[in-house]
């Protein structure tokens, strides 16, 4: 007698998974991790714990930034699949949650629940981001305001950075809200953050009674600092950690994704600067 | 007296848009509240870092470096404790190091048509990404654990 590859049980237990329902939840898994900004080596190892509690004898993952390739085995039947990730962002609470799920599960003996296992994750993915996204547009306001700071920046520049960041961050959640394309999403934050920034220190010096010229204003630090909170840190950091950990494409392709980000910024900005240099005198 | 204390309220300015800085990162990556204090402290730990580097005539890029592996080696340590990933507490306290200054002058070089001084800031830029990614690494690689993970 054949069975179906994916109805195969991985074990005699009443809420024992099938070797079907363990790839779909190891996949989730996957891409829930790669969603929230996790290096490829994290969450293949997550996913290799979380197979293995559900009983799969053998797995193996190729994980990158953009798609999952993975193969289960109980043993007498192998089952394959490819998933696509789809937006990427940063949910370093999530990817906590799931990492401590996992190490629980590797720790307890004995084939985890699947069904369990899976209303886990629902509530896990379900769960709100722990601060509500006014207190991130002040805090990255502030974050933009304190490098000014650092550059040494007048308290005007320092007003002009935090307002331009500000702002800058709520477009940026509308536009991530409407599902934009991160590089128009970058370009149109970066050109909007730039001309707050640029507005508020040359409208400050207009009514302080100072003079600069449009062109020292819009390359002064205000401008540059406001622009900041757009920085890819998590794909930089998490595309060196790949490499070190051999992970070459995955590394190699979140480079790309950090160098289309940078571009984009200096996308932003050129069109800021070009507009001022031509428009105002 | 008064060079000393004016330092130390130099540092102390530096710890605190270090911290400010990381505070504002971390909360849009949705940092845990558990690890949040400590994840902002290493933020401002790499401002003084390299600012008392920097002070000493170290070069950019060498201040960078070792900011990055202070907040790496810190963050292996505060990792372990709180049983979290690592990444958590370093990305947002790297952040603020990166070279914004040199990498905007780089576009208003060229934008000036100043080919060569775009190309020195953006060399400067890159050495202190490399540093940044060079102090992250060594850190990770003086930390590694060779038992097998799983």
């Amino acid at each position: 007698m054949t069975q179906h590859t994916e109805s195969v049980e991985l074990g005699s237990s009443p809420g024992a998974a099938s070797l079907a329902d363990a790839m779909a939840i190891v996949l989730l898994v996957g891409s829930m991790m790669v969603r929230c900004g996790a290096a490829a080596f994290r969450s293949r190892l997550t996913m290799v714990r979380v197979a293995r509690s559900l009983g799969v004898a053998d797995c193996e993952f190729v994980v990158s930034p953009d798609l999952i390739q993975a193969s289960l085995s109980s043993g007498v039947s192998t089952l394959a699949r490819v998933v696509h990730i789809g937006e990427i962002g940063v949910n370093m609470a999530r990817l906590a949650a799931i990492e401590r799920m996992s190490r629980e599960l590797a720790s307890t003996p004995g084939p985890a629940d699947a069904a369990e296992v899976r209303a886990q994750l629902d509530r896990i993915g379900g769960e709100a981001p722990l601060y509500p996204r006014w207190l991130t547009v002040v805090m990255l306001g502030a974050a933009c305001a304190a490098f000014c700071g650092a550059m040494g920046g007048s308290a005007l520049q320092v007003v002009g950075a935090y307002v331009g960041a500000a702002l800058g961050h709520v477009l940026r959640l509308k536009l991530i809200a409407k599902h934009t394309h991160v590089a128009s999403l970058v370009t149109l934050c970066t050109f909007t953050s730039s001309l707050v920034a640029f507005g508020v220190v040359r409208g400050g010096l207009h009514l302080a009674g100072g003079f600069a010229s449009a062109f020292d204003v819009a390359s002064g630090k205000a401008v540059l600092a406001s622009v900041l909170y757009l920085v890819p840190g998590v794909p930089l950091v998490t595309s060196l950690l790949d490499i070190i950990h051999f992970d070459l494409v995955a590394g190699l392709a979140r480079a790309a994704f950090a160098t289309l980000v940078v571009v984009c910024m200096g996308v932003g900005m050129l069109m800021f600067l070009s507009m001022v240099h031509h428009l105002i005198p | 007296m008064m060079i000393i204390s004016q330092f130390s309220g130099l540092v102390a300015y530096q710890f605190m848009l270090g911290f400010v800085a990381t505070c504002g990162f971390a909360l849009w990556f949705n940092v845990p509240r558990e690890v949040l204090v400590r994840t902002c402290l290493f933020g401002g730990g790499a401002y003084v870092v390299r600012f008392v580097l920097l002070r000493m005539g170290e070069s950019p890029a060498a201040a960078a470096f070792w900011a990055a592996l202070f907040v790496g080696i810190a963050g292996y340590a505060q990792a372990r404790n709180a049983r979290v990933p690592r990444v958590l507490l370093t990305v947002p306290g790297v952040i603020p190091l990166v070279p914004g200054v040199p990498a905007y002058d780089t576009i208003v070089s060229f934008f000036q048509g100043n080919a060569l001084g775009g190309l020195q800031n953006a060399v400067k830029a890159t050495m202190i990404i490399a540093a940044l990614a060079g102090g992250l690494t060594a850190a990770r690689a003086v930390t590694m654990s060779s038992r097998p993970p799983v």
